[in-house]
């Protein structure tokens, strides 16, 4: 009898581990899937036949494979990791369910960074990609910083927090509006473009920025999973346990920020992906961070890639836009959660 | 400590904000406008013009009879081709036009017009240059013999239109934006009819007429087959795929002269454009790679975007051609490797003299054929035959030098 709890917590970690197993396995399955899907028609042997000659061959299909759909791949395997972790510890943070990058406003700080770039011709070294990605970076980060210090303002308050998102959000989307407004109709199209999220964007650049970014991010979140776990049974419990939950806060959004300026600098925003990859893994495996970080992680890329072959499987040759898509498929997945969370209740 | 991060947090945040205005208050520059010499339209009006009263039916197929010869114009959109067919002269019936976003619109257009006719500045503006919304006050107030709009001008004033009419101003609706052949000639006609002008029109409407008629039986009389063309807009730079066309502006263009455009089996075929997927392109290896420039954002900026157009000196256009060429597996494309690569000028779209587009073309896809045509001085000659008061120097059309 007195091993009963232990038992049972032993079957529900050996749970999570399954689930856990797993969605990497679904994942594995999607990634490969993607690669194989593209508007050339390629057939899997030549594609399996591409990979293993290595990205030096001279041939049409070494350059789809190696310059086109693996760094389309591997960037939307990363974005959606990072926008998957970065809303999971946000909504930790502010212990806000509906946190994420889009509703705080980030996103559309990074909108109108690249819309600033695109308007007014920010290059780097001349090229306008590079200055676009930069300044939707840095205005990802500026605004992820300006809503944490008024929320400290207000002794980190999470209703602050949330409401001060939401504030930028209407703030940026308004000064982004007045850009497109004032700009010829191919600038306005190019603005209103950046912001729909294109995998189009990707680039080998867009790989390692943003899986250096989940790399670094993702160790030093997991450093924290018991104090990140602690946080979510209340503030004051945390705070009895000797966390410091002040300076917990401070770490984990500096690295959402990062996490999140990595993944829409360079392909555009993205919507839904940081607010349902979360809510998934918490019905999965419960509050446990050890195991949500991952599952959330692994869960936001399997999402991403979906709505990429998705994209990909609709557009034909076009370039459809995968921020378009992952609303689309986003909006019954939560609302299906939202359904089963009310009966529960 | 609290306080010191206070006040960084306070500061922090009053720098984003100043950044983020003065960011977008560069961009609002010159829209004021300044009243023009009201004119006295009656006084003003010629009763004896034999052509008058004039009954036609626009673009937008109202019917209308302007009674007496105009003497006084609101240009709402087509500047360029209301001078082109009037005359230098013609601006001085133009009583208003629209000056907001010209120049970020239009910045060739714009600076060569201004700096050749300067009194264009002084012109009162009525807007809807950027988002077709006129200022129907303004309007009213100027009070024009004809107002002439285009067809998006047109579905965004609808409501404004009846009460222009009722003030006795004709609206007039035009449009040369379909770059349609039947369109093009009938708004020629039009304004060659009002501005008085109709020896300069109907020769224009040949000349535009006989240029295609040329290019597409010379084709249809050779036994040559026809090849793969892929036309992408240079406006987002060499790191991502900017708009092609089909069934419309260049991909109607394409059609015209004979080419198989790789656009129209992705895009919607009437009126479709977008970006092409990087994939589809390098898999379709076509013939020849066209690409469109134009001056979008800020003049001065050094970026990679495609510059062509008015004011172009030729040395930037192969400059930035030669930074879309170096995109990543290019080299390995066929219009690559035989230097089939071309750079053409999108703001010289809409007007009558892009005829020279379709010639320019049918030279790409059939250089046996149109050996003797020069696109780069066609569309010099039109604008020296028919407007040479104005400083027509620029960049129309280059081929890609390895």
């Amino acid at each position: 009898m007195e091993n009963s709890p232990n038992l049972l917590y032993k079957n529900i970690n050996r749970k999570r581990g399954i689930v856990f197993a797993v969605s990497i396995f679904i994942s594995i399955a999607a990634f490969l899937a993607d690669i194989c899907i593209g508007s050339s028609g390629m057939s899997i042997t030549d594609i399996i036949e591409t990979l293993l000659a290595g990205p030096n061959g001279e041939t049409v299909n070494t350059l789809i494979v190696w310059s086109i759909r693996l760094p389309m791949t591997l960037t939307c395997v990363f974005v959606g990791s990072s926008l998957a972790l970065s809303g999971l510890q946000v909504q930790t943070i502010t212990n806000n369910p509906l946190a994420s990058p889009y509703t705080l406003g980030i996103s559309a700080g990074a909108s109108f960074g690249a819309a600033i770039s695109i308007t007014f011709g920010f290059t780097i070294a001349g090229v306008q990609w590079i200055g676009t990605a930069i300044l939707a970076f840095l205005f990802a980060i500026a605004v992820s910083m300006t809503i944490f210090f008024i929320g400290k303002y207000r002794g980190l308050n999470t209703n602050t927090l949330i409401l001060t998102g939401i504030i930028m959000n209407f703030f940026f989307t308004a000064l982004q509006q007045y850009l497109q407004y004032s700009a010829s109709a191919e600038v306005a199209q190019i603005i209103q473009n950046w912001s729909f999220g294109n995998l189009s964007r990707a680039s080998w650049a867009s790989v390692w920025v943003s899986a250096g970014i989940l790399i670094i991010g993702f160790i030093i979140l997991t450093k924290f999973t018991w104090k990140l776990t602690a946080i979510t049974a209340g503030e004051e419990r945390a705070k009895s346990l000797g966390i410091n939950v002040e300076r917990l806060r401070i770490y984990t959004f500096v690295i959402c920020a990062f996490l999140i300026a990595g993944a829409v600098g360079f392909i555009g925003t993205v919507a839904f992906v940081g607010l349902v990859a979360p809510h998934c893994a918490r019905l999965l495996v419960g509050e446990d961070q050890r195991f949500l970080i991952p599952v959330t992680t692994v869960l936001g890329s399997l999402i991403m890639l979906v709505a990429a072959s998705t994209a990909k499987l609709m557009s034909n040759g076009s370039m459809l836009p995968v921020g378009i898509i992952t609303s689309i498929v986003g909006v019954p997945f939560l609302f299906v959660l939202l359904m089963r969370e009310g009966k529960g209740k | 400590m609290n306080k010191k991060i206070n006040k960084i947090a306070i500061s922090f945040l009053f720098c984003i904000v100043v950044i983020s205005f003065v960011a977008c208050s560069g961009k609002s520059a010159s829209s004021t406008s300044q009243n023009s010499n009201e004119l006295n339209n009656e006084a003003h009006k010629s009763q004896n013009d034999s052509s008058f009263p004039y009954t036609f039916t626009d673009i937008a197929g109202r019917n209308i009879t302007v009674e007496n010869k105009p003497e006084t114009f609101i240009v709402g959109n087509y500047i360029l081709n209301f001078m082109l067919i009037g005359g230098s002269e013609s601006l001085d019936k133009v009583v208003g036009m629209p000056l907001d976003g010209w120049e970020e619109t239009r910045f060739g257009e714009y600076t060569a017009m201004s700096a050749s006719f300067p009194e264009i500045l002084e012109k009162t503006s009525i807007g809807g240059y950027h988002d077709d919304i006129l200022d129907t006050e303004l309007i009213l107030k100027t009070k024009p013999d004809v107002l002439l709009i285009n067809l998006s001008q047109y579905t965004e004033n609808e409501t404004s239109i009846p009460i222009f009419e009722k003030a006795g101003i004709n609206v007039v609706v035009l449009d040369y934006h379909k770059m349609k052949i039947e369109n093009h000639t009938k708004s020629t006609e039009i304004l060659g009819k009002l501005l008085g002008r109709e020896e300069v029109a109907n020769e224009m409407i040949n000349e535009y007429k006989t240029a295609i008629e040329t290019v597409q039986s010379i084709i249809s009389d050779s036994n040559q087959q026809p090849r793969e063309v892929y036309m992408e807009l240079g406006s987002k730079g060499i790191g991502e795929y900017g708009n092609s066309y089909s069934g419309t502006l260049w991909g109607s263009i394409i059609d015209n002269a004979g080419g198989i455009n790789i656009a129209n089996d992705v895009l919607d075929p009437n009126e479709g454009y977008g970006p092409l997927d990087k994939e589809y392109v390098i898999s379709r290896n076509p013939d020849i790679i066209i690409i469109g420039g134009s001056i979008w954002t800020n003049y001065n900026s050094d970026n990679d975007q495609m510059r062509m157009g008015l004011t172009i000196k030729s040395d930037m256009s192969h400059d930035r051609l030669n930074g879309f060429m170096s995109r990543e597996g290019y080299s390995k494309l066929k219009a690559v490797q035989n230097g089939e690569v071309y750079g053409v000028d999108h703001g010289s779209l809409r007007f009558m003299g892009d005829y020279v587009y379709t010639q320019a073309i049918a030279k790409m896809l059939y250089p046996s054929l149109f050996e003797n045509i020069d696109p780069q001085k066609n569309m010099e000659d039109f604008y020296n035959k028919y407007l040479p008061e104005l400083d027509s120097t620029g960049t129309y059309y280059i081929k890609w030098e390895k």
